[in-house]
């Protein structure tokens, strides 16, 4: 047929033809590969399921070979169980029941270490992507691998319910590589339950909100030991250069600053003890007298404006709203008001650097997963900045000693079995619209310190009176346990 | 492509027979793995049987040398191969029958491409044609019954078997307007309404069309099978667009379908519902929106490359996976890789289609085979877009990929008419 119309009109045709399909394939691409994982994720999805069944999931154990996490069948039927409650913030959750989830329109989920390690419990970790593929077509069962996290079940417990009902964090690493040991954040939340009813996650005391790895606060006072450090290394000031500030209202461009927490009757002290006492007006002053460039410098050095890079994700610190720091807000920063923000994790850092050899530490968790050899487990380990040299960090080491023995700090001893000593930094920060956010930043024993902590309670009032002792108690307790680990090692 | 006669080597198509039997092979491969362990010849055999039927086909071909085209058969290959892997696993019970479907449809195929029959007669009896679909069509009003899976009573049973009129009606209409419409060509282009910058055929030469499409319409709206109904009147616009040559037609058609649309939609309760659908399946996952959202989740299952043959859980949990959502379980067991290459199968189908009506040897050829191309063509896209949620879901079926008998018997016949349109034999 060579009519030319004709002829035309089958090219048009072809043409909308082939757009018409590669508008199908674009489709295909859209919901298989686009929109694949929150199909994915919908409860009313068999799929996830079904996986789930065919793979027995592997245990997560503490670092003592504790059961966190595990699989039990009830019925033939998997069900995830959690018996440690307290290390809900880090073990996470899975959920698995179909049906139960489809009809409140919750999705399924994973999160803490049960989503972060994912693979390795699987079992997909180490394993050759051909047999993986070769597996799920074959529907072969599937043995996931047991993980083993640096926490450790009993001092998270001992932390769990040393801060007992109120809201807060703890976190303690190891001074020497960044190991957590415990990280509690409350309220919590019961990760078996929320496979039956996952709407009881969602209250709005938010108990899945991870306030230890993600909660931002103003530091408080805590953060005199990095203004502190700065001083030392910036030769700002000497550790027994004397200050006369127990009296003075000073004004920072009209902004009143008071040190009103030094005993009565004494107004001229060392620098040692301007930390000790937490003297505002003196740390006020080495903030100016560093500036803002260097202040931020400094800050920087420790981590502000960065996220530490802990496995399960952590809230970048901040240290001010804007670009410009007038003189009130870097006086106020100085005492760590001002508009510094900082996660629990990230000042447990801080004391493990000024604990140490200066370095802030990479905050890891998974320790081993045996009978695999995985680099991502090296991955996770190493030093995350170094923050000052080892000598200052000594220093400052030494200071925050002498907070304990003669200054606010002291309040972490209370109840605590003779021989045992540490350093620390209290912090009452202001919060507003309700009662001061208390603090406390220390490491134990007080020379070659192994742990390091940091505590908070939210609106939870003085930190020396309100977290001092929690930090004491999970210290005395870290070091026991890891004595007794070492014992029975022997 | 015109031959006289006498053997011709048809290289080109054993090579790809030979790459489609390959995949047809390997395809049904991974279900007896996964469920026994292990692969026995019984496992293959519906696919070495199907794979013979070609051969056979092939070598008829051969013998007869009058130039067929050569990558048709093929194509039809590798759907039907997948098909039958698919089968095996979406629809145990069924697939014994399905094989023997498919085995019916090659043989019908090859005997539509090769036998002694004029097809002129075709042409002849347009109106015959016509008035046999919709009376077809309309027996199903009077003694229709639900399809095996339930829904409108599209089914005629007899003896056991059973047969959707609307599958015949389609073939027998592109018939009937390839020779209506080819006998007015001129006229159809010639003289035109105008109405402002749209242009229309005269009414006198529409009149016959009108009411032959009306009535099937019609019949099929009264139905519910709106998916059929569709693809009709898509069919319909297509080939007169094609014998106008004119774009105004074509226009003209899109405003009538949206007219249409309005209307059906104002007073038929089964389109508003598939279009509420269509918009917001979300709001009712378990209910009214399962198929639909069912239908995404399987093809998001897929990937890149899928979860492999036999290993999709749409077979499970996605009600009518083996006919209307063929393609869903596609998507999921071959991934994207998979679901492309087989629309581009379908791409290719279509334009080898169309290359044979453009050297056609008469305007009804041209016409008849440029019908059924775009004939497969609308109805993959109808039911591919549906489960893709690109347009409101209708249920039809895949041509050769889906499991039933009548679409698979009358796709074989549209292919065995294009071979046969491709010989350049005087219709």
């Amino acid at each position: 047929m060579n009519d030319p119309r004709f002829r035309d009109g089958i090219m048009r045709l072809a043409g909308a033809i082939l757009a018409t399909f590669a508008l199908l394939i674009a489709a295909t691409l859209y919901w298989g590969i686009v929109r694949a994982d929150e199909l994915a994720g919908r409860a009313d999805n068999p799929r996830r399921y079904a996986e789930d069944r065919r793979i027995r999931r592997g245990q997560i154990l503490d670092r003592t070979g504790s059961v966190l996490a595990h699989t039990v069948f009830e019925n033939d039927e998997p069900t995830r169980a959690y018996p440690v409650p307290a290390a809900a913030p880090v073990v996470g959750f899975q959920t698995w029941r179909y049906g139960a989830g489809a009809r409140t329109g919750a999705s399924y989920g994973a999160g803490g270490a049960e989503a972060a390690y994912d693979a390795a419990l699987r079992g997909d970790m180490g394993r050759p992507p051909v047999e993986i593929i070769a597996g799920r077509i074959l529907a072969r069962p599937q043995i996931g691998n047991d993980i083993v996290l640096t926490l450790d079940a009993q001092l998270q417990s001992e932390a769990f319910d040393a801060l007992g009902e109120r809201e807060g964090a703890v976190v303690v690493v190891d001074v020497a590589d960044g190991a957590v040991r415990a990280l509690v954040s409350r309220p919590t939340f019961d990760p078996a339950a929320l496979d039956a009813d996952p709407a009881a996650a969602a209250p709005a005391e938010q108990p899945l909100f991870n306030r230890a790895t993600h909660g931002l606060y103003p530091p408080g006072s805590t953060w005199k030991t990095v203004t502190l450090a700065a001083a030392l290394a910036e030769g700002e000031a000497r550790a027994d250069e004397i200050f006369d500030d127990g009296n003075a209202v000073e004004y920072f461009e009209g902004f009143p600053v008071r040190c009103d927490n030094n005993p009565d009757g004494v107004t001229s002290f060392d620098l040692i003890h301007a930390f000790a006492y937490s003297c505002n007006v003196t740390f006020a002053r080495l903030g100016v007298a560093l500036g803002d460039e260097r202040f931020a410098e400094w800050g920087a050095r420790f981590g502000l404006g960065d996220a530490p890079p802990f496995p399960l994700g952590a809230a970048e610190a901040s240290l001010s709203r804007d670009a410009s720091m007038e003189l009130p807000e870097l006086a106020s920063a100085a005492f760590g008001q001002g508009e510094i923000l900082v996660t629990p994790i990230h000042m447990a850092l801080v004391a493990a650097a000024v604990a140490g050899d200066g370095a802030l530490p990479t905050p890891y968790l998974l320790f081993d997963v045996p009978g695999v050899r995985w680099r991502g487990i090296a991955d996770e380990r190493g030093e995350w900045r170094q923050a000052l040299a080892a000598s200052t960090a000594d220093e400052v080491r030494r200071i925050m000693v002498t907070s304990v023995a003669d200054g606010w700090a002291r309040t972490a001893m209370i109840g605590r079995r003779p021989g045992f000593d540490m350093g620390g930094k209290t912090g009452t920060a202001e919060a507003p619209g309700g009662a001061p956010h208390a603090w406390f930043i220390g490491f134990a024993p007080a020379e070659q310190p192994r742990v390091a902590v940091a505590v908070l309670v939210v609106n939870g009032g003085e930190g020396g009176t309100v977290a001092g002792p929690i930090a004491g108690r999970v210290l005395e307790r870290a070091l026991a346990l890891a004595e007794n680990a070492q014992a029975s090692r022997r | 492509m015109n031959h006289a006669g006498g053997r011709a080597f048809r290289g080109t198509e054993l090579l790809l027979l030979l790459s489609a039997s390959a995949v047809a092979l390997v395809a049904p491969a991974p279900l007896p793995l996964r469920e026994a362990g292990r692969i026995g010849v019984w496992d293959l055999a519906p696919t070495i049987v199907l794979i013979g039927a070609f051969v056979v086909l092939h070598f008829v071909l051969v013998v007869r040398g009058r130039g067929e085209d050569e990558v048709i058969a093929p194509l039809v290959l590798f759907l039907t191969g997948l098909s039958l892997a698919l089968s095996r696993h979406l629809a145990p019970d069924l697939a014994d029958r399905q094989l023997a479907w498919t085995i019916l449809a090659v043989c019908t195929m090859a005997v539509v491409a090769v036998a002694p029959f004029d097809p002129r007669l075709l042409r002849r009896y347009r109106y015959t044609w016509a008035i046999a679909g919709i009376a077809l069509v309309g027996l199903t009003l009077v003694a229709g019954r639900p399809g095996p899976l339930g829904g409108p009573r599209l089914w005629l049973s007899a003896g056991g078997l059973s047969f959707q009129p609307s599958e015949a009606l389609k073939l027998l209409l592109v018939v009937f307007l390839a020779a209506y419409l080819s006998e007015r060509r001129e006229l159809i282009a010639e003289r035109h309404l105008r109405i402002g910058p749209l242009s229309a055929p005269p009414i006198a030469y529409l009149a016959p069309l009108g009411v032959v499409f009306g009535a099937s319409l019609a019949l099929l709206a009264v139905q519910g099978d709106l998916g059929a109904a569709l693809l009709l009147f898509a069919i319909a616009l297509a080939m007169l667009y094609l014998a106008s040559g004119r774009a105004g037609t074509a226009a003209l058609g899109m405003v009538a379908f949206a007219l249409a649309a309005i209307v059906l939609h104002r007073f038929i309760p089964i389109v508003q519902l598939r279009t509420a659908l269509w918009l917001d399946p979300w709001s009712d996952p378990q209910g009214l929106g399962y198929q639909s959202i069912q239908a995404l989740m399987t093809v998001g299952a897929g990937g890149v490359i899928g979860t492999g043959l036999g290993a999709g859980l749409g077979a499970a949990s996605l009600p009518a996976v083996h006919t209307d959502f063929v393609f869903a379980a596609v998507a999921e067991e071959l991934g994207l890789a998979g679901a492309s290459a087989v629309l581009a199968a379908y791409a290719l189908l279509a334009l080898r289609g169309l290359r044979i009506a453009l050297s056609a040897s008469t305007p009804f050829a041209g016409l008849l085979a440029a019908g059924l191309t775009t004939a497969l063509a609308i109805q993959t896209a109808i039911i591919v877009g549906g489960t893709l949620r690109l347009i409101p879901l209708t249920g039809i079926t895949l041509p050769f990929l889906s499991h039933g008998g009548s679409s698979m018997l009358v796709s074989a016949v549209s292919a065995g008419l294009l071979l046969r349109i491709s010989t350049g034999e005087s219709m």
